[in-house]
């Protein structure tokens, strides 16, 4: 038998086979540990207990009235946050509607409904221009090529910057950014027509078409002279060979 | 007879623990009051074993009672309502005794070992009574330092007699579990009452 089982053997009271035995061998543990549990039982004695039901009734009032001001005070703490979710939420509106205002997708605040709308204006307003600009594309490039053989003879010419400029206003639908690609097949890099004016880099037109690399063939010049012609008496037009010979201006 | 004896079952079942829970919970504060007056000297003992002082104790068994009204809906029937009672009683006092440790210490450094010698025992010799006086009081001190999750285990089995799947049921053990915890809280006590009284009282 293990000395442990003297706990069991003697607290809770197993039978054990061998009892003679421990009598035997463990006497003075066995005497030991029933004093001890004596000893222990004798401890149930205890003060009075003076807690009266009316103290435990006023715990449980001010538990409760501690608790409803702790869901009251919770609340109360949720009104900064509120206040201040309110605010984030009014300024990123007010973000988006500044915006919205600047660029050509203005409707985006508006919500998903407008938005498509908008979209939809764009897209046939774009189609519209697309229309116009094939049909001016022409005068655009022979006035275009005029200005070049111009300025190859040497002169300062901004008519290209003008025009180009008058197309641009004519041809595009209010508000959208549609890049006027069919005017520009000199420019290099493009950006597809997609983007606002705030992504779309400003269309290069030929300022200056001195710079060109590449420059055209020389087109004949006509200039047209205010001397009358003797038979008609209308102004007199001179074919020049070269734009060398002419002088534009006084 | 047959139909007395079931209208007093059904009397019975009326103020059944489980019958006032359920009416304690539906509001009726008379029957929570009911249940505090039936069971409040049960935890009282508890805490006190636990604290060795009646303020703590009482303290404790007024925490017990309002967390367990305010608790009500949780409790589960599978439970005795004692059981689930001296559940919250154990982990209250282990919070508490936690808490209090350094204050006891300080106490106990102050109040010395004095016994008192006005005594009134179980036998007619007063040197046998003083004798036993002095032991409860090794042991009473002995008990109290034990750590506290030993000196739970030894109230509820040693002085409060409760079984061991009860003991488990509020230890939230198993039946194995709690014997185990038992057998190491007597060794344990044994331990510490050894060097205070001697082997002659209680040998190793």
């Amino acid at each position: 038998m293990k000395r442990n089982d003297l706990f069991d053997y003697v607290f809770d009271g197993l039978e054990s086979s061998d009892r003679a035995e421990i009598s035997a061998e463990f006497a003075t543990e066995v005497a030991g540990l029933q004093n001890l549990k004596h000893d222990l039982q004798s401890l149930r004695e205890v003060p009075e207990c003076q807690l009266s039901v009316e103290r435990v009734r006023d715990a449980i009032l001010r538990g409760e009235m501690k608790r409803r001001t702790s869901n009251r005070r919770a609340l109360w703490s949720l009104v900064p946050a509120a206040a201040v979710a309110l605010g984030a939420l009014f300024i990123s509106t007010r973000t988006q509607n500044l915006d919205s205002s600047s660029s050509t997708s203005a409707s985006r605040s508006e919500g998903t409904s407008n938005l498509v709308a908008a979209a939809i204006g764009i897209g046939s307003g774009a189609r519209e221009a697309a229309t116009m600009l094939d049909t001016v594309a022409p005068t655009a490039s022979l006035l275009e090529s005029a200005v070049q053989s111009i300025a190859n003879s040497g002169s300062q010419v901004s008519v290209s910057k003008s025009v180009r400029r008058k197309v641009d206003r004519g041809s595009r639908p209010h508000g959208s950014s549609i890049q006027l690609t069919n005017l520009q097949p000199h420019v290099e890099n493009a950006p597809p027509p997609n983007g606002g004016p705030s992504s779309a880099p400003a269309p290069t037109t030929v300022a200056s078409t001195a710079d060109a690399p590449n420059p055209q063939p020389q087109a004949p010049v006509i200039v047209i002279t205010n001397e009358p012609a003797e038979g008609t008496g209308a102004s007199r037009a001179h074919e020049m060979e070269s734009s060398g010979n002419v002088v534009i201006g006084g | 007879m047959s139909a007395r004896v079931s209208s007093n079952e059904r009397a019975t079942d009326n103020f059944s623990d489980e019958a006032l829970v359920i009416r304690a919970r539906a509001g009726d504060f008379a029957s929570f009051e009911i249940l505090f007056e039936r069971h409040r000297l049960l935890v009282y003992r508890f805490a006190y074993q636990m604290s060795q002082r009646r303020d703590d104790a009482e303290d404790v068994v007024q925490e017990v009672f309002v967390r367990a009204y305010q608790n009500l809906h949780r409790y589960r029937d599978e439970a005795k309502f004692t059981t689930w009672l001296l559940r919250i009683a154990t982990n209250l006092s282990t919070d508490r005794a936690r808490m209090t440790q350094r204050r006891r210490a300080l106490e106990e450094k102050e109040a010395g070992s004095g016994l008192a010698w006005m005594t009134i025992g179980e036998f007619d010799d007063p040197i046998s009574n003083l004798e036993q006086d002095r032991r409860k009081e090794a042991l009473r001190k002995a008990l109290a330092a034990l750590p506290v999750h030993h000196r739970g285990v030894i109230v509820l089995r040693d002085i409060e007699g409760k079984e061991y799947p009860e003991i488990a049921s509020i230890l939230n053990c198993t039946v194995g579990g709690a014997k185990l915890r038992v057998l190491r809280a007597r060794r344990a006590l044994r331990d510490r009452i050894l060097p205070i009284l001697g082997e002659e009282n209680y040998p190793a």
